[in-house]
């Protein structure tokens, strides 16, 4: 067994936290768990992805293309750029809320509708789309957007991972603000 | 603090476990100077250098990193010193002569190749500089590997006198799995500091001609050593069953086993711990057992070659594959290596039903918000458009993207200076070359000598953030504390380069930018010039600030006066700007924001504001009161 899952967005969103807390919480339930993550140049502002696989044995931290169970976007221009990993019957988290990049204030390129990308991907699996940010908001600041992001995914992951692996990994990973942190688990893990 | 615990198992990135092997072989002294993937070693060791008695640096450069290593070496202790691939060969002056002359406490290199370039330069294979000087290799492919052979890299230093290469890859360096703790080293669980002596040995010590002579014979009879080290301590492991045979290393092995898992076929695998020296024997009796051999490396046919030699004087006739169906240029994963098995073995490839991805604005990494890279740049072009600009490696390599495109060139650390020298003579032109303070201390200083001396007609902007940003914010000389947070002398670099002799030095706040287009125009009626430009790197910054519950001011577009000219936009290109298409207005994005007043500034309508505390705006925001509060981001970061 392989389970892949892929994790993308914009550098500073705290996609690589995400992918490590999804790690640990499978070690925790007794799985092997390989997160891969890229550093560096990804950092300032760029589209970032990492990714985390789950298995029975030792297995590189590489998700294939065209493999990926679980793909989770923090920035809905991020999900579609990675559907090279999607396949039939990938499923989707993806938060709605846009970051515009340089390049779309510029000349005429065109940020595309979020609408349409949504569209696109159903055509592969089941789509959660929310505005992550505004939930995130409500709760007090953006950097939320991470945990909300994290609750939706354990929720879809439940049957490999347990809330209470997740939940301890969290705890393990995140010293500061954990209140609120927890509180925008949950909020994500009820949508 | 369970990085320190003595069993269990954690999830460690490929990098925390070579520091934390080094902690369990009871390591005396980590030096290094970052560079991705390699950074997180000495981040790390660092973080728990206080606990354990650990002594950790960064160093200026890698050449002097080594030099710091191998003087624990030499004084009877373990040193490692870590470093990315193309550090390699700032130190290789340094590495090939003690190649001869080896180690005497046990002494590890740690080189971070980067195939597929995801944050380098280019993608060279260091196994082969462990072939050029000499030196063991050993190639780990996950994060326990990379623990279990930090700690055997230590014992086959001590065992043969060598020094020994580890080679990782960012998908070693840069992956997070299980690894299981063992017991730390009875110094580092004391909290020791160790020290050494250093006993004179001439012969070995100094490398005069008639002395190196007699150390190179001592390389290949270390060489050997190695050999019998590897089969006494079971490294090269033959794995499975069958007349094809598959010789791989590191986390190619992976890939390897995946394949052979979907495809339901077998293969007896010979997989390589150590790739150098390459154990001829075991190479030809494995391959004698085989009808067809397929060597599965990224980039470089190192063990390929190696193999058909051994295969060639030995007169075996098996057929091997390897760089004529798999690529020479990039990393290796899943689908390549399964195809490459596939046609190995004469099967149909299997080729994944992969989505196109549409036409997409791009988002390239940028320079952040508030960066003040970004007015350094935008002042530059300003100021004299038609001179050649070298740039050099750090985030302001970024001035190359859309809109700022304020650069000419970028080739290795610190060869802005030197290829400003050269090209101020080759175009008999002023010459305008950026470097950020860290490179500034790598490999700058000796080029900046040499414009001085051989008079130079360059202005040379300093990009002085007081840190090492691109590669995660490891201090350096500018910083004012060294690796483990000890403070220490903050280099001044102005005072440096007066000394050094430069004609014109002047030490401008980017954040002010008729201050930085002052200073340049003056900076082009001398010879040699000199331009620090001194504001803190704004992420860091912000961070700081936000964590110290300082207020970070925000800016704001007043919506009334905005004509859509898009300015601000197309001169700067911040992130937190934000065009819309519809209104025909730029907008400032609160989150991203973190108040360097640059769109302000530039704003031919003045139509940006700071907000104030009680909300109100204020559009005269160049006042010395904001000049203040800048100054004090500088000098008061920390
Ligand atoms: C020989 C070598 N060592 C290390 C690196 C990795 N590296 C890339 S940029 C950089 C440092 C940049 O720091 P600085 O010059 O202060 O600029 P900043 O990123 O802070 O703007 C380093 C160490 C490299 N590319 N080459």
């Amino acid at each position: 067994m392989v389970f892949n899952i892929v994790l993308s967005g914009v550098g500073g969103q705290g996609i690589l936290t995400a992918a490590k807390i999804i790690g640990r919480a499978a070690v925790h339930e007794g799985h092997y768990a390989a997160v891969g993550e890229i550093h560096g140049l990804a950092q300032r502002g760029g589209s970032v992805i990492g990714f985390v696989r789950i298995s029975d044995e030792e297995v590189s931290s590489t998700v294939p293309e065209a493999s990926a169970d679980l793909l989770v976007a923090f920035e809905p221009l991020e999900a579609i750029r990675y559907v090279n990993y999607a396949k039939k019957g990938t499923k989707f988290v993806i938060n709605t809320s846009p970051i515009v990049p340089v390049s779309a204030n510029l000349g005429n390129v065109v940020y595309p509708s979020v609408e349409g990308i949504r569209e696109q991907l159903q055509s592969f699996g089941p789509v959660s789309a929310f505005d992550a940010l505004e939930i995130a908001k409500e709760i007090g600041n953006p950097i939320y957007v991470n945990t909300i992001m994290l609750g939706k995914a354990s929720q879809l992951l439940s049957e490999l991972v347990s809330r209470d692996s997740v939940e301890r990994a969290i705890r393990e990973s995140i010293s500061r603000d954990l209140e609120n942190n927890m509180a925008a688990f949950d909020r994500g893990y009820s949508l | 603090m369970a990085f320190l615990d003595e069993n269990g198992v954690e999830l460690l990135l490929g990098n925390e476990a070579i520091a934390r092997g080094a902690f369990e072989a009871d390591v005396a002294c980590v030096s290094a100077y970052p560079g991705t993937p390699s950074s997180e070693i000495p981040e790390v060791a660092a973080k728990y250098a206080k606990n354990t008695g650990v002594y950790v640096e960064y160093s200026t450069n890698e050449k002097v990193a080594m030099e710091v290593a191998i003087a624990y070496s030499w004084s009877g202790l373990r040193a490692m010193v870590t470093m990315k691939h193309v550090g390699l060969n700032v130190a290789a002056d340094t590495f090939m002569s003690v190649a001869y002359q080896g180690a005497v406490g046990g002494m590890l290199v740690v080189s971070a190749d980067d195939p597929g370039m995801w944050s380098s330069q280019n993608e060279q294979d260091n196994r082969l500089f462990g072939r050029f000087a000499g030196v063991p290799v050993l190639v780990p492919g996950t994060p326990q590997e990379a623990k279990d052979f930090t700690k055997l890299g230590f014992e086959l230093s001590e065992a043969t006198g060598s020094l020994v290469l580890l080679r990782t890859t960012t998908r070693v360096s840069h992956t997070r799995a299980p690894v299981k703790l063992e017991a730390l080293g009875e110094g580092v669980r004391k909290g020791e500091t160790k020290s050494g002596k250093f006993q004179s040995n001439p012969t070995k010590f100094i490398s005069l001609p008639a002395n190196a002579r007699r150390n190179h014979p001592e390389v290949l009879r270390r060489l050997n050593d190695a050999l019998e080290f590897a089969r006494s301590r079971g490294l090269n492991r033959v794995i499975g069953e069958g007349d094809f045979g598959i010789i791989t290393e590191g986390v190619e092995y992976l890939y390897v086993k995946e394949a052979l898992r979907d495809l339901g076929v077998s293969a007896k695998i010979l997989k390589l711990d150590m790739v150098y020296p390459l154990d001829e024997e075991l190479v030809a009796e494995f391959c004698s057992t085989c009808t067809s051999v397929l060597v599965v490396e990224e980039l470089e046919p190192f063990i390929e070659d190696m193999v058909k030699s051994i295969l060639f004087d030995r007169g075996l006739n098996v057929t091997v594959h390897g760089k004529d169906i798999l690529p020479r240029v990039d990393e290796l994963g899943y689908w390549k290596v399964r195809n490459a098995i596939e046609h190995a073995l004469g099967l149909s490839l299997t080729k994944p039903e992969v989505s196109q991805v549409p036409q997409l604005p791009p988002r390239p990494p940028v320079l952040c918000p508030g960066c003040a890279h970004r007015n350094v740049f935008y002042a530059v072009k300003k100021v004299d458009r038609s001179a050649v600009k070298p740039s050099d490696i750090g985030c302001y390599t970024l001035g190359a993207m859309e809109p700022l495109k304020a650069i000419d060139t970028c080739i290795a650390m610190g060869a802005s200076v030197g290829l400003s020298s050269g090209l101020a003579k080759a175009q008999g032109n002023r010459v305008v070359a950026t470097i950020g303070d860290s490179t500034f201390f790598h490999t700058g200083l000796p080029a900046l000598v040499n414009a001085v001396y051989n008079k130079a007609r360059l202005t040379l902007v300093v990009l002085d953030n007081r840190i090492t940003a691109m590669t995660g914010h490891q201090p350096n000389p500018s910083t004012g504390f060294t690796a483990t947070g000890e403070v220490s002398p903050n280099l001044d670099i102005a005072e440096i380069a007066r000394a050094l002799g430069a004609d014109y030095v002047s030490s401008v706040d980017p954040y002010d930018l008729s201050e930085l287009e002052r200073a340049l125009r003056e900076a082009a009626e001398h010879v040699v010039s000199v331009v620090v430009a001194k504001q803190p790197c704004a992420l860091l910054r912000a961070s700081l600030l936000r964590q110290k519950k300082e207020r970070i001011p925000t800016y704001q577009v007043d919506a009334a006066k905005c004509t859509g000219c898009r300015v601000c936009v197309n001169l700067l290109g911040c992130p937190a700007l934000v065009f819309d298409r519809e209104a025909k207005k730029v907008s400032i994005n609160e989150d991203l924001c973190t108040g360097c007043s640059a769109c302000a500034q530039v704003c031919p309508y003045n139509a940006i504001y700071e907000v104030l505390p009680d909300g109100s705006k204020k559009f005269d925001v160049l006042t010395d009161e904001v000049k203040e509060r800048w100054q004090r981001w500088y000098s008061t970061l920390f």
